[in-house]
């Protein structure tokens, strides 16, 4: 059962000069529990479905449908942002971590939005923090964590609301080899042992080898 | 949620210190701009005492003596008395008028003209009060309280003068000079003396009356003199004099004012004297308010006021557009973690109400050193300590002091939550992709 089904998806970037189509009737089908790779040269239009898929960007044409849910443009941004916050995940190339806010902050912040007790948050935190090895940096600053260490925390935050759906950009663009590595061995738990549905956007040929499938995409068009 | 804001605000401390110092400032200089200007309007508001409207001058003059149409047979002491009481008759015959009032010099009330005397309550000499005196003319069926309507303090039915009100030897006086006299208002009927020791009586005590609308109410007397106890001839009697009267209720002033102007006016001429016109009460407190720079104050200290609220205003929203572009990924990570547009709104507007109240509470506290040092903003005129009526806030240190820092730290909150909601309302408004975009 697809929990992630993309329909005539275009998006067509327009300024007063030009019109550039980034994506071009994608019909794309994510099954409940698949990892699925998109991979693609720069410019292709990956990081684009990504957000749309996301909710992050709003298509020109076509339909999404999420978890069976008909995402439309009527949905009030409350609900929007409830959506995003109980069944999406994200996890960016860059982290994207509040750089204010200490590690165990940022990851039970998707719990305060949610109305969670601040208690019962905390403990949730610790936990997923201890999942991803860093219950020893709890009271870090994330200027005081290295760039794997900093991915771990954006994992911890996209996973501590139990989402369906994980949306990652690209994971290790930024970590070196063996960072990388422990990073996509976490991904692959979640897949397995969580049943968390993975999408990721990836130019790494090998990690996208050990994903469930991958969608090739070409000048905004998915070739594959 | 707020504890995380807390944390964010402890954490960002300082870039959050240039915001906080901004606020301070400008704390201190709304607090010290606001409080005449609040203080101004009260007193603004207290309650005249009297009621003004329908109330006039009569504004009269007289030939100089250089000019050719000057008529020196005209200008005798018992002439020009005839004279004075021609126009007095001619005015009280009126269809429109309903009651009048004949003082001695500038005795109406914001004539800026201040005659101030002194009253005991016992020979002694112990007890007293400085007052101001309004010396009243009871002639021709003049009745000054009536004209002004001032109300008994104790029945708050309408007043008028005792038929016998001179030789008697009566005196009203206001409700603030009882107190100050007797400690009490239930007075009428007692005796009290000037400084050579002439006694008095009592015959009625007023609600407290303002002699200037921006001033706080000045103890009052209304009394008779030997010297003005009937109309006397001489040379300056259109200043020696005062006349003003109050037009019926049902009468349409506007109407009124136009057939004065240009017909009543006309038949007022006598002997060298001739009329100017007539001033409508309000107008005459405006003049006054004008003349006595108090206008210019309320509109500099208003100034100053909205400027402070400007700059607060500007800085907030220059300084959250700067935040709010700072932390467009911040903004940006938020939403795609699942805050709603108001939930990021929130709280900013949470972190500027920190910054405001925490910035008020240190601004606060130099202000009570500033005030125990050099005290309020006061605006009472000539009265001492010991006469301010405590019954107006603006008398009561503690409750002065409370009321300005609540209006200042309002003011503030207000204006900069408006002003941080403007830029960061903006940020939220972008797409979550688009912010997160840091390629």
């Amino acid at each position: 059962m697809a929990i992630i089904k993309l329909t005539g998806i275009d998006k067509i970037y327009r300024t007063k000069e030009i019109e550039t189509q980034a994506l071009e009737n994608v019909n794309l089908e994510v099954e409940k529990g698949e990892f699925l790779s998109i991979m693609g040269p720069s410019g292709c239009g990956k990081s684009t479905l990504l957000n749309i898929i996301g909710l992050l960007d709003t298509p020109t044409n076509g339909s999404i449908e999420i978890n069976s849910k008909l995402i439309d443009a009527k949905m009030s941004d409350k609900a929007l942002a409830k959506f995003r916050n109980e069944t999406l995940g994200f996890v960016f190339q860059s982290f994207h971590l509040i750089p204010s806010l200490n590690v165990i902050d940022n990851v039970l912040l998707p719990l305060i939005y949610r109305g969670t007790s601040h208690k019962e948050s905390v403990e949730r935190a610790k936990a997923v923090l201890e999942r991803v090895g860093l219950s020893h940096r709890l009271h870090h600053m994330p200027s005081q964590l290295s760039g794997g260490q900093c991915q771990r925390v954006a994992i911890a935050r996209a996973i501590i609301g139990q989402p369906e759906i994980i949306l990652t950009d690209e994971p290790t663009g930024n970590l070196d080899s063996k960072m990388g590595a422990e990073v996509m061995d976490i991904l692959h738990e979640l897949n397995q042992k969580d049943g968390c549905t993975i999408v990721m956007v990836t130019h790494n040929e090998e990690q996208a080898r050990q994903t469930s499938r991958i969608a090739r995409f070409f000048d905004g068009r998915q070739v594959c | 949620m707020f504890r995380t804001t807390l944390k964010q605000i402890w954490n960002q401390r300082r870039q959050n210190g240039w915001i906080f110092f901004e606020l301070l400032f400008v704390g201190i200089f709304l607090w010290i701009v606001l409080d005449p200007l609040c203080v101004q309007i009260a007193n603004k508001n207290i309650d005249r005492g009297y009621e003004q409207d329908g109330i006039y001058i009569l504004k009269m003059n007289k030939i100089p003596r250089t000019s050719h149409k000057y008529s020196t047979e005209m200008d005798n002491d018992s002439l020009v008395r005839l004279q004075f009481l021609d126009i007095i008759r001619e005015m009280r015959n009126l269809p429109e008028i309903e009651s009048f009032a004949i003082a001695y010099g500038m005795a109406y009330a914001n004539s800026g003209s201040f005659s101030g005397g002194e009253l005991f309550a016992d020979t002694a000499l112990s007890k007293r009060t400085h007052l101001q005196f309004y010396h009243f003319v009871p002639v021709e069926g003049s009745d000054i309280l009536k004209t002004y309507r001032l109300k008994d303090v104790n029945s708050g039915a309408t007043m008028t003068i005792a038929p016998d009100f001179a030789s008697r030897n009566l005196i009203y006086i206001s409700e603030n000079s009882a107190k100050m006299l007797y400690g009490r208002t239930d007075v009428v009927g007692e005796k009290c003396y000037d400084y050579k020791k002439d006694v008095r009586e009592i015959a009625g005590v007023f609600k407290d009356f303002k002699d200037r609308d921006y001033n706080q109410p000045y103890p009052t007397a209304f009394a008779s003199a030997s010297f003005c106890n009937d109309i006397e001839g001489n040379f300056y009697m259109h200043w020696s004099y005062t006349f003003t009267f109050r037009v019926k209720d049902e009468v349409d002033q506007a109407k009124f004012e136009k057939r004065f102007e240009e017909e009543i006016k006309l038949k007022l001429s006598r002997g060298n004297y001739y009329c100017l016109g007539i001033e409508r009460f309000d107008i005459a407190a405006l003049n006054m308010a004008e003349v006595f720079g108090e206008l210019n104050s309320t509109r500099r200290n208003t100034i100053f006021a909205i400027f402070g609220l400007m700059c607060v205003f500007l800085g907030m929203v220059g300084t959250f557009w700067v935040r709010a572009n700072a932390r467009r990924q911040e903004i940006g990570v938020m939403r795609s973690i699942g805050a709603s547009k108001w939930r990021i709104s929130s709280q900013f507007l949470t972190e500027s109400a920190i910054l405001v109240s925490v910035a008020v509470i240190f601004s606060t506290i130099i202000m009570a050193h500033y005030v125990y040092t050099n005290n309020f903003f006061a605006n009472v005129n000539m009265l001492s300590k010991d006469m301010l009526n405590p019954e107006y806030w603006q008398n009561n240190p503690i409750t002065h002091f409370s009321v300005i820092s609540i209006i200042v730290y309002l003011v503030l909150l207000v204006t900069s939550l408006i002003g941080t909601l403007i830029p960061v309302s903006r940020a939220t408004r972008e797409l979550p992709a688009e912010a997160l975009h840091d390629e």
